[in-house]
């Protein structure tokens, strides 16, 4: 899940580690339901593939879908600009134990049908998420919770084990409530919205286009101001980017190297802070495949090798930020001590190398995707200059199966490391998602393992050291971090903070 | 029965055999593809028992042929399966998309053919500087490729002059709009196979019009409109009709690229995000449908041939 979970988790986690007499509650509903006036026609681009409006089988995390269901539904919690949590359908909530969240949902809200908004959808919901999707993000977070309606407005969710995120996930993509009616029958979902959000739809191309119109008497049309909203799935994003620039579009995201075009068409560019990170895992640490990446004086080689501004720049120009460590400036675990502990030294590698009894370099073999051979390639020129030989194989259907394959000793590989223990659980635990070849590290276990047990101030300490660790131990070839792009058009702003792309409760007429 | 009739019968028998051969051919090939539907869909958060499960339920993990013959009994009846990601009838799908990629089709034929005969006859009938040029431009043009014009296009006509819409698709119930927003489309693709059709149409009518028989109908006292229509024109058609029915096949494969710099939702895109999507039925279901166009062009193409030239029609 993308970025903004760090703020709201670091919150939800503060308000755990109080104890169950402190509440985190919200402080106030959204603007409320005035209408507005009515702005014209929203037209966003976005690579929405054939599209379903059925929440809980759609992509999972912050992406591009949250504009899609977002139109139609309406989610427990929004995300604010600086990655806080704000009231959605739940206008407050508390945890009441670290295992135990109450929400309170807002009153008078009602689906398209006039089906009430209750406790009852949302346990629906929750109950249905869980065999909706085999392996989403949404489902596979929720499928620990047991929920239990209080009372009308009151919703009960209880977890085996502290969730201290669940606020967030209901933000992005895992708080959309749907009509219980239409959980009956969820195929219809596949074509038809069954919510209660700001729009209704009113036509739609599957695969190709949806145009929704404003709901009246919305409890928070004033965060909508535009009458109409369009929005057009794109597969290829220089056609997106084509429509951005020739005013068929006013909003989409974008890709970095696009972005400087944009620019000069007058164009405005939101930039999320740089977090996620493309890279390379030096899985085969034992040597077994490739000896020299069992020297820990080869993998820092590696490292000092890499000119980690000039590989940023030229691929994310000024939405990138150089860096090695696993987690970014900004969250918990980062140092700027160990992150500068890897400056650009060819010679330095040169001496390393040497003094592993590789003077003359080796062979490197590394899975890759096509998606990620610009930066493999920029890697591979940057190693060559040491001596070392990158040879790149391009997968793609199989890339999984062959990244758990345990045969490849370096694998491509792509992060968002937010919230940070628990992701950094999943990228190096034996059992974690990263950890392609489930190796083990007393060390690194053992920090791992006290990142899991603590909080706060201790939590932060255990994961700087975790992160110094495998920094030192030249366990990857990062390069940096990047932010996430949206433009809009000349007429147009909206507000990215940390989100993958602009919520549509962001976008605004410019001024 | 007439020859012609005859003839297309010929052609629509073997044209069944090929098909099933395309149709176990795709069948197979796919089942090279690497790695399981199941991790590709379900992607890396997925659990191996769901994994499983996903599989089980799309029926890849029984035996090929079981597989393949549950298929093509479907396939026969119409039924080409389940869309994997987005559980549309593949059928539907298909039939969404045919418009946009007939449409494109249909309007490149209908500006390449009768530019093409123009220009290369008025090139074969001034065998000079105007030749000379025809040539050049067509060499150039033919060298472009089409997603390179297409680009350039939009920028000038969309994104600069913004005359044209530089993506989307409208449908033929706005005819206006339908041609506006498929006119820079028809454009990338038509360029290149309008010059090389003019330059078959050249040679052909040089040919023709060098031979005995059209001096003889000159000498007669034929009025010139009477000789190059009725008779010159008439007895170069068989080579260009040829190569008009390889340029409509050859447009199929340009409309893949096309389709995706325009974002038009024809059969090219849904064969190119079904590929990215490990989306097997679909993948199936398009290649299918080309090879059925393919099959269709070149039997018109072959009746177009035998009205035009009556030797052709035993062949």
């Amino acid at each position: 899940m993308k970025g903004l979970r760090a703020a709201a988790a670091l919150a939800a986690a503060a308000a755990i580690t109080a104890g169950a007499t402190a509440c985190s509650s919200a402080t106030a509903p959204s603007a409320g339901g005035k209408p507005a006036s009515d702005a014209g026609t929203l037209t966003l681009g976005a690579a929405l593939g054939t599209g379903t409006f059925n929440p809980w089988l759609a992509p999972d995390g912050d992406n591009e879908y949250l504009q899609l269901e977002g139109a139609v539904y309406d989610s427990l919690t929004h995300i604010g600009p600086a990655g806080q949590i704000e009231p959605g359908l739940a206008i407050r909530w508390k945890f009441t134990s670290p295992t135990t969240l109450m929400l309170t949902l807002r009153p008078g809200v009602t689906f398209t049908d006039g089906t009430p908004v209750n406790a009852a959808a949302v346990k629906a919901n929750l109950d249905y998420a869980k065999t909706a999707s085999p392996g989403a993000q949404q489902n596979t977070f929720i499928a620990a919770l047991t929920t239990s309606v209080v009372n009308p407005t009151t919703v009960r969710l209880t977890s085996a084990t502290p969730e201290p995120d669940l606020l967030t996930d209901f933000a992005t993509g895992g708080g959309f409530i749907v009509n219980p009616k239409a959980l009956k029958d969820p195929s219809t979902l596949t074509t038809m919205p069954a919510g209660s959000g700001p729009y209704v739809l009113t036509s739609s191309i599957p695969g190709q286009q949806w145009t929704f119109t404003r709901r009246a008497h919305y409890w928070d049309a004033a965060q909508y101001p535009y009458g109409m909203l369009v929005l057009k799935s794109y597969a290829s994003s220089q056609a997106q980017d084509d429509a951005l620039r020739s005013g068929q579009l006013d909003g989409a995201p974008e890709v970095a190297t696009l972005v400087k075009t944009d620019q000069a068409s007058g164009l405005h560019v939101e930039a999320s802070r740089p977090e996620g990170f493309d890279g390379i895992w030096l899985a085969d640490r034992a040597g077994k495949d490739v000896a020299a990446l069992g020297n820990v004086k080869v993998r820092q080689a590696l490292n000092y090798a890499l000119d980690r501004p000039a590989i940023v720049k030229a691929l994310a120009g000024p939405f990138g930020l150089p860096g090695s460590l696993v987690i970014p400036p900004g969250m918990p675990g980062y140092s700027q001590a160990a992150n500068s502990y890897y400056s650009y030294d060819p010679a330095k590698a040169r001496r390393l190398l040497a003094q592993a009894g590789y003077p003359h370099g080796f062979t490197l073999p590394v899975l890759s995707a096509p998606t990620a051979d610009t930066l493999v390639q920029a890697i591979a020129g940057q190693l060559s200059q040491i001596g070392v030989t990158v040879k790149i194989s391009d997968h793609t259907a199989d890339f999984l199966s062959q990244a758990y394959s345990g045969k490849w000793p370096a694998i491509v590989f792509s992060w968002t490391p937010i919230p940070p223990a628990q992701n950094m659980y999943e990228l190096l635990s034996p059992t974690g998602l990263g950890n392609f070849d489930h190796s083990t590290d007393a060390q690194i276990d053992s920090l791992l393992a006290r990142t899991q047990q603590t909080q706060g101030a201790e939590q932060a300490t255990a994961l700087t050291q975790l992160v110094q660790a495998v920094n030192t131990d030249g366990w990857f070839l990062l390069p940096g971090y990047v932010a996430d792009l949206y433009v809009t058009g000349k007429d147009t702003t909206c507000a990215i903070g940390q989100r993958a792309v602009c919520p549509l409760y962001s976008f605004r007429p410019a001024a | 029965m007439s020859p012609i009739l005859k003839m297309t019968f010929g052609r629509l028998a073997l044209a069944l055999p090929m098909l099933f051969a395309v149709a176990t051919a795709t069948f197979f090939l796919q089942q090279l593809v690497p790695g399981d539907p199941g991790s590709f869909i379900l992607g890396k958060d997925a659990t191996q028992a769901e994994i499983r499960q996903f599989d089980a339920s799309l029926g890849v993990n029984r035996p090929v042929l079981a597989q393949y013959s549950s298929w093509l009994g479907r396939a026969i009846r119409g039924d080409l399966g389940t869309s994997w990601t987005s559980h549309a009838p593949v059928t539907q799908t298909l039939l969404a998309a045919a418009p946009v990629t007939l449409s494109l089709a249909v309007l490149v034929m209908i500006v390449i053919v009768p530019l093409a005969v123009v220009l290369g006859t008025a090139a074969a009938l001034n065998r000079g500087p105007a030749d000379r040029l025809l040539q050049a431009i067509a060499g150039f043009a033919i060298a472009l490729p089409n997603f390179w014009i297409g680009t350039g296009l939009v920028l000038l006509l969309a994104v600069d002059l913004r005359v044209f819409p530089a993506t989307g698709y409208t449908g033929l119930s706005d005819p206006a709009q339908w041609l506006r927003s498929l006119a820079l489309p028809v454009a990338a693709l038509a360029i290149g196979p309008m010059m090389g059709l003019a330059l078959q149409v050249r040679g052909a009518m040089i040919d023709v019009l060098s031979k005995d028989y059209i001096r003889s109908l000159r000498a007669a006292g034929l009025p010139p409109r009477s000789v190059l229509f009725k008779h010159a024109l008439r007895n170069a058609m068989p080579p260009v009709i040829t190569t008009i029915g390889f340029q409509l096949l050859g447009l199929l494969a340009g409309a893949v690229v096309i389709e995706q710099l325009f974002n038009l939702p024809g059969i090219g895109t849904v064969l190119v995000t079904s590929v990215s999507a490990h989306d097997v039925p679909l993948v199936q279901g398009a290649v299918l449908l080309f090879a059925v166009v393919v099959v269709a062009v070149n039997l018109l193409t072959d009746i177009a041939a035998a009205v035009a030239n009556p030797r052709a029609r035993g062949r």
